[in-house]
Formats: C-alpha cells, sequence, structure tokens
C-alpha cells in the first residue's frame, strides 16, 4: 500500500523535469505533471511493477479560468481478487490560448472515451489521440459548451433557441 | 336522422361519416416505439398490464414511423435530436398527432435556464396535439392524455374542407391537468 507522497517521490525521481509540485490535500492529494509528459509519466505508472496502475478511473476536465486542468483518476487492482491496493491523481495544467496536452488513450484504452469528452465540452487537444472528435455534440458545434466564458447559441439550424 | 330511426331492417345503422372515421382513428392509435429519455420508462410502463394502453387501443406500438400515426415525444429532445425528430414526424402518414410528454419536451423543463444543448420545447418544430406535465408524468397522466386526444380526434370534421375547420376555429390543445 503506497500512499501518494510514496508514488510522487517515485515519480519525482523517475521524472525530475515533468513533475512538478505534489498538494497534499487531505481528500485527494495529486502529483502535477507537465502536460506535454504525461504520456510517457503514464506509461511508466503503468508498466513500473510496484506501481501497476492497471486501471484508469475517470479523467475529468476542469475550467480554473487562467488554465484548463485535466484531472487522471488511477487504482491498482489486483486482478485476481479485485482488491484495490493503491489509488493516485495527478493533474495536468495547460493555458487556455494553447490547450495541447499529450494523450494517454494507447496507455489505458478508457481514456478515448474520456478525452474525446473532455475534448467536445473543453476543448483541451489531446495530442497523439486516434480520434479526437466531438463525442456528444453535434460535429457542426461552435465552442466549448462548459468553459466557464462559453456563450450560448441563439441559433441552432434554423431553430430559434431564445 | 330521427325519420330513419326504426324504418330499416336489424343490423343497419344511421351515422355520419365523421363519427364513423373518427371513431376508428380514435379508437386504435398506433404509438411510435421512440423514447429519449426518463420518461420513456413510464411510456413502457403504460404498455404494461399494470397500467395497459390496450385498453384505450393503443397498445399497437410500430417499429416504423410509416406504420404509425402518434407520436409520443417522451423526454429530452436535444438539439441533436430536434432534426432526427423531425424527419420521423414527416415520415408519418396523416393523419398524425402527437402528444409531448414531460416538461422536457413541453418546455425544456429543468433544461430552460441552462441547457445549452435542449430544445425550449418539441413544438418549436412540430406541431404538438396533447402536453402532459409532469416530471416524469404518472403513467395515470399518459393514459389521461391519451384519452384527451381521443376526444380531440373525434371532435374533427373528417369531409369538410380545412379552410372551413380553421374559420371555425379548430379546438386548442388541450392540456391536462
Amino acid at each position: 500500500m503506497l500512499t501518494a507522497k510514496d508514488i510522487h517521490e517515485k515519480l519525482k525521481a523517475a521524472f525530475p523535469d515533468s513533475v512538478t509540485e505534489f498538494v497534499d490535500e487531505k481528500l485527494d492529494p495529486y502529483s502535477v505533471v507537465d502536460a506535454g509528459a504525461v504520456a510517457k509519466v503514464a506509461a511508466y505508472l503503468k508498466s513500473d511493477p510496484d506501481l501497476a496502475f492497471n486501471y484508469l478511473v475517470c479523467i475529468s476536465a476542469c475550467d480554473e479560468k487562467e488554465f484548463l486542468t485535466t484531472v487522471y483518476h488511477l487504482e491498482s487492482c489486483d486482478l485476481h481478487d479485485g482488491r484495490i491496493r493503491h489509488s493516485f491523481c495527478m493533474k495536468t495544467k495547460v493555458p487556455r490560448e494553447k490547450p495541447n496536452c499529450a494523450s494517454v488513450s494507447h496507455v489505458w484504452g478508457a481514456a478515448n472515451w474520456h478525452e474525446r469528452e473532455a475534448f467536445d465540452m473543453m476543448g483541451i487537444v489531446y495530442d497523439g489521440h486516434p480520434n479526437l472528435t466531438r463525442i456528444l455534440c453535434d460535429d457542426a458545434w461552435n465552442g466549448f459548451p462548459l468553459r466557464k466564458d462559453y456563450v450560448f447559441p441563439k441559433e441552432y439550424g434554423g431553430i430559434d433557441l431564445t | 336522422v330521427a325519420i330513419f330511426e326504426n324504418q330499416f331492417d336489424d343490423n343497419i345503422v344511421t351515422t355520419t361519416v365523421d363519427a364513423v372515421i373518427n371513431y376508428a382513428r380514435a379508437s386504435a392509435l398506433w404509438p411510435m416505439t421512440f423514447g429519449l429519455a426518463c420518461c420513456a420508462i413510464e411510456m413502457m410502463a403504460v404498455g404494461t398490464s399494470r397500467y395497459d394502453i390496450a385498453r384505450f387501443g393503443a397498445e399497437v406500438f410500430r417499429a416504423s414511423p410509416r406504420q404509425s400515426d402518434l407520436m409520443i415525444v417522451a423526454g429530452t429532445v436535444t438539439l441533436k435530436m430536434a432534426s432526427r425528430i423531425k424527419t420521423l414526424y414527416d415520415q408519418m402518414p396523416d393523419p398524425k398527432y402527437v402528444i409531448s410528454l414531460g416538461s422536457c419536451s413541453n418546455n425544456g423543463g429543468p433544461y430552460y435556464l441552462h441547457g445549452y444543448h435542449v430544445l425550449k420545447g418539441v413544438d418549436r418544430i412540430i406541431p404538438v396535439d396533447i402536453y402532459i406535465p409532469g416530471c416524469p408524468p404518472r403513467p395515470e397522466a399518459l393514459l389521461d392524455g391519451l384519452m384527451k386526444l381521443q376526444k380531440k380526434i373525434m371532435q374533427s370534421r373528417v369531409i369538410r374542407r380545412q379552410q372551413q375547420l380553421i374559420t371555425a376555429a379548430a379546438p386548442a390543445p388541450a392540456k391536462v391537468a
């Protein structure tokens, strides 16, 4: 059973440049990872025998005004009895103007649709994603609905929305 | 009509064309198998033996719009779905009727203020005969709406010209209490 602090130290040792700070919140401690290097960190988290994060619980995206955050919740599951060995949370922060983050969909298959949803709702671009298209909204949709500065459409396909 | 009474053999009934055609239409509404959200669960419940929509002759849920004459818009009409609903409605043969089931399809419901993706009422794309409020409405409410629709159909005039119907102020869409 590794604590989040232990995992962060291990990550920091492996990627001294990419893993920056550790925020020791009571409920959900997390590490901040460089957006461009998150794919490498993810591959390490999964393949390292001590960490063995084989389960991506969820990818969430937040609009924090100045930047957009992607939150990865990870768990290491024992494949025989389903016991959770340890869990971890990491975040990447990308600027609004250039919201490019590395994709982890080739590490965890579950990330594929989660990243598409984050792209659809928040406009975070996941470089290296095999099919980064809108998943919920129409393909012709303008803007990213869950951003704080999103302006509601007045009209859609000839239908008045006011 | 009274002078015809008792003038014929048994099994001969005198009536109007309107009454016969309206009776046929109102007694055998074929809804389309079509649900959008949680209201559709209530619509399915209406089809079960507990509520039994078959008592009112509307149990034949058809899998094709070309075979149905009643569209029950059961659930949230998203913008992505709106064009599909319009297409389905256009594919239904006349005469066709629409029941708007639940707050979402009536006017957007809980998504009215902050739903960027929800159509604020299905009546913006297709004409609606009956609005049923509720979130979701009880199965009894749908049955009540169905009976209201049948009443409305019974009032329609089949062989008179449509223009006369409009000038004679056609009955307004009934709201179920």
